[in-house]
């Protein structure tokens, strides 16, 4: 076998190995590469940043622990602002692990100071997926007469003020599965909108976004990575980057020799066929 | 009756959500509001309907006494230890939490992290410039990568702008002919829904 | 080497989970069954609690005994375990489901999807940009048209929009390739940062 067939047979085995390394490495000795800041990011920094002290914001956490590696840091980093600004928070949820994944978000939060039930409360997962945005859209209260710890939602001061999105200041979602049916579901209500999604699904939500129906947008791990730029609060999404552009580079690079390998051999292989025609 | 109630049903609550919407009259809106509401109960029974089938299926495979039994013994031992442990102890008790975040969270990551690899040898193995749509598809997903990655931006300042026009501009042309098109297939489909004429989400023998 | 039990196990399944791509074998598959075993389970749990939440709650809190109608519903479908012969009388709920769900989303397709997009691609244009996204759109939406005759501008349209969808698809991947690389990160630092400490990263 000649050297540009080989070059487009390389076991897989190895390709995997190389992937792993490509994307360890850089995370065990970080190159530093600097993180410019997307028009996206800026706009949902500065929606989110317009929001005052004792604004109450709805966030649904719409992400399932399969691609949460992708979504949670943006999370993170969004909270980090909300809470410094000391928007209330009511968490909401339409995939089976929002609850847990909530929990998880506001324990810090909780530890620090912050009340729940004031300051933020998780009312947890509600089954249906559009069907439970649309519900609780209506009506906070209604859609979940508990909360996911088990408190009665009537008792909730964070509920009393707002019952349903057209209360809120603004929506947030973040999502590991799609942006439209948040975006059916709640534009009614005339409320920003800002979303946070897995990079896989963000190139089909744009259409929203330069529509205006949505307000900003956060897209995957680099919009993670962005938002903690923005915030001067580096965290998981700026320390991914480096492993992120070795990966990519080295897929780019598969995706080459891959062609260098077809292109050196077509003509091989053309005179053969026609030979045999 | 067995096949015309379905219909009926579907029909009375589907046209009851849209005649909330684009009609103003207040009678309907606390009926729908009631709907809606049932829609996710009926929603939340519907969950355990996979586990029921799931445990029927993998005792009947226990019985068979074959080399895969012992694979769905765990399945099942799985199964009833979460379940048991989250509805009787509840989802914040120390059992349930440590198989939730051992087996549950790492697991779910796990598969779907597992895409990557295959879409890495995918790419090496079928992406080639075989003629200029498919060089359009493989040119535009590099710039694409080239882009967004923080190393494409300090290898060239170009690749960031390019990779914004292709979002921002081209991506959002397709996507929108692609959301526009299964608007208009969703909303025929829908209509043909409760109206009765497709019934084939009844399962065999509803026509 | 971290000492939680949690993360321990969780590193463990996951590089068992992984070494499928090298080559399936019996572990892979016992950790495969596990997870769907432990996934159901926790539907199960799932669904209790919304139905504590939103039937029980009502039902005992509020003396709300309209929720009985949904709740009777909702136990519809499980009569084919019970019973062959009044198996049909599952469909009720299901024609439920699929009418309000099908309702919901129709609804405010047409607002959102359909006429809030067109509006958007309409307006006046402005740029090179925004001639592109019109004449993008119109090309897609005439690729999508197959029971029009294909007259000189349907087939210009759908030349158009092939190469608009190609270009939409290669971001796609693009982007599929950006998502799924993060969620190898994540768990590179499982692995490697929560459990053998090489990353130094928090």
């Amino acid at each position: 076998m000649g050297f540009f067939e080989k070059l487009g047979q390389i076991d897989t085995r190895i390709i995997y190995v190389l992937f792993i390394l490509a994307i360890l490495i850089p995370l065990v000795t970080p190159l530093g590469l600097p993180v410019t800041v997307s028009q996206h990011t800026k706009q949902t920094y500065e929606i989110v940043n317009s929001l005052q002290p004792g604004d109450t914001v709805i966030i649904d956490i719409g992400i399932s622990y399969s691609g949460a590696g992708d979504v949670l840091p943006q999370t993170v980093a969004m909270l980090k602002h909300l809470m410094a600004k000391d928007v209330k928070v009511i968490f909401t949820g339409v995939q089976m692990d929002s609850s847990k994944i909530i929990e998880d978000l506001i324990r810090p939060y909780e530890e620090a100071g912050k009340q729940y039930g004031v300051d933020f409360c998780n009312l947890g997962y509600l089954a249906g997926g559009e069907n439970a945005i649309a519900a609780y859209a209506r009506d906070l209260r209604k859609a979940y007469p508990l909360d996911s710890r088990g408190n009665s939602t009537d008792t909730l001061a964070i509920l009393q003020t707002v019952n349903s999105a057209k209360d809120a200041n603004m929506f947030i979602f973040f999502s590991t599965q799609n942006a439209d049916m948040y975006v059916r579901q709640i534009a009614e209500y005339q409320v920003p909108i800002v979303g946070g999604l897995i990079a896989t699904i963000a190139p089909q939500a744009e259409p929203y976004l330069h529509a205006g129906q949505l307000k900003g947008m956060l897209v995957g791990l680099r919009g993670a990575a962005e938002y903690e730029t923005m915030m001067e609060s580096p965290g998981i999404g700026v320390a991914s980057m480096d492993a992120q552009s070795i990966a990519h580079l080295l897929i780019i690079f598969f995706i080459v020799i891959a062609n260098i390998s077809y292109f050196a051999t077509r003509g091989r292989t053309q005179p053969a066929k026609e030979a045999s025609q | 009756m067995k096949r015309i109630l379905p219909v009926i049903v579907s029909a009375i609550v589907g046209f009851l959500l849209l005649a909330d919407f684009f009609l103003d009259i207040p009678a309907i809106k606390g009926p729908a509001a009631e709907v809606q509401d049932w829609g996710v109960i009926l929603a939340a029974f519907a969950l355990a309907l996979a586990a029921i089938n799931l445990v029927g299926f993998h005792i009947r495979q226990i019985g068979r006494k074959d080399k895969d039994s012992i694979h769905s013994l765990i399945l099942l031992a799985g199964l009833f230890a979460t379940a048991l442990s989250g509805i009787f102890m509840g989802t914040d008790s120390p059992v349930f939490d440590f198989i939730f975040r051992s087996i549950y969270t790492s697991l779910a990551a796990v598969f779907y992290a597992m895409t990557a690899f295959h879409l890495a040898s995918a790419s090496y193995r079928a992406f080639r410039l075989k003629n200029p749509l498919s060089a359009a598809l493989i040119v535009s997903g590099v710039l694409l990568m080239l882009g967004t990655a923080p190393i494409g931006e300090t290898i060239w300042s170009g690749f960031p702008v390019i990779a914004n026009w292709i979002t921002g501009v081209v991506n959002v042309a397709g996507s929108r002919g692609i959301l526009i098109s299964t608007a208009i297939g969703s909303v025929g489909m829908a209509l043909r829904v409760l109206t009765g004429i497709d019934r084939s989400y009844l399962g065999a023998g509803s026509e | 080497m971290s000492r939680d039990p949690v993360i321990w196990v969780s590193s463990i399944v996951t590089i068992i989970a992984f070494s499928y791509l090298f080559k399936e074998n019996e572990l892979y598959k016992a950790v495969e069954h596990l997870y769907v075993g432990v996934a159901a389970g926790y539907t199960l749990v799932m669904g209790y609690n919304n139905v504590v939440s939103k039937v029980w709650t009502p039902l005992t809190r509020d003396k709300n005994f309209v929720v009985l109608i949904p709740a009777i519903l909702g136990l519809m479908l499980y009569v084919p375990y019970i019973s062959k012969q009044y198996s049909w009388v599952k469909r009720i709920p299901i024609a439920a489901i699929v009418g309000i769900g099908m309702a919901l989303t129709a609804r405010t397709q047409i607002m959102q999807q359909f006429i809030g997009q067109i509006k958007a691609t309409v307006g006046p244009v402005k740029s090179i940009n925004s001639l592109i996204i019109l004449l993008g759109t119109v090309g897609t939406l005439c690729y999508f048209l197959f029971t029009l005759k294909p007259s000189l501008p349907v087939k210009t349209g759908s030349e158009i929009g092939k190469w608009t969808i190609m270009v939409t698809l290669g971001a796609a991947f693009g982007a599929g390739i950006m998502g799924r690389i993060s969620l190898l990160i994540d768990r590179m630092f499982l692995i490697f940062r929560d459990w053998i400490p090489l990353i130094k990263v928090r």
